[in-house]
């Protein structure tokens, strides 16, 4: 692992829509909602409000950064949309 | 190809996501390819003794979203039938509307053409365009993410 491994979190995505997870990385500083509208963006969503639910079924903040929401390397997190309703 | 072997077809493609999200997430889906309808039952996260039993018509999939209600165990649709609605983080408001529909643009009953409240979605011909901050949810695993990321923030059921 270089210098600039340990500056970046591997972490395994799911999605809805796809039965099998993806291996994506994101810088720790990475806010939640631009790490998650990345990660729905590999999995081919169109424009959303995208964050992350850990395996505990924690809805991430998307304003604060993965550091912040104690994102870990190795995590297994999953993509929801947390856009309104009514 | 008919309109329902089209549904049929787009239901089928996604069966394998779904039967993986359920499975992930300690949903019992059924799916029913022949009649075009998916059956979604889960615990209430706050009522330890309370299922909450989503139903998904699809006569018309993807040209139209499913309709989506809620039943009771008889199959019957029923407000008490309903989650009642919590904000999720940050005050974004519920998709279970006090009135006892699911408010998305991806429920073909919230649409005031079929009855429901919303005019301003315009046409569900159009409900893959309706843009965030409202609920996006474009295949039928993904409906399911969010009505557990919604139900998880409801305080009960309506009476």
């Amino acid at each position: 692992m270089t210098a600039n491994d340990h500056s970046l979190l591997h972490l395994v995505i799911s999605s809805p829509r796809e039965p099998e997870p993806k291996n994506l990385e994101f810088p720790h500083s990475e806010l939640v909602g631009e790490a998650a509208r990345k990660a729905a963006e590999a999995f081919g969503y169109t424009p959303g409000t995208p964050s992350f639910q850990t395996a505990d079924r924690v809805t991430l903040d998307r304003s604060i950064s993965l550091a912040a929401a104690h994102v870990h390397n190795e995590d297994h997190l999953e993509l929801v949309d947390v856009g309104a309703g009514v | 190809m008919s309109i329902a072997d089209e549904a049929r077809c787009h239901l089928e493609s996604e069966s394998p996501a779904i039967e993986a999200w359920a499975a992930r997430h300690g949903w019992a889906v059924t799916i029913d390819l022949e009649n075009l309808i998916v059956i979604a039952v889960v615990q209430h996260p706050a009522l330890p003794n309370i299922n909450v039993r989503f139903r998904a018509e699809l006569p018309n999939y993807r040209m139209h979203p499913p309709l989506w209600k809620c039943i009771d165990e008889n199959g019957e649709t029923a407000s008490s039938a309903f989650p009642a609605p919590g904000e999720i983080a940050n005050g974004t408001s519920s998709i279970f509307h006090s009135s006892g529909f699911i408010c998305a643009p991806w429920n073909a009953v919230a649409y005031a053409e079929n009855g429901g409240l919303h005019t301003d979605w315009g046409s569900m011909n159009n409900w893959l365009s309706v843009l965030p901050p409202i609920s996006q949810a474009h295949t039928v695993p993904d409906m399911l993410a969010v009505l557990d990321l919604h139900l998880k923030a409801s305080p009960g059921m309506l009476p």
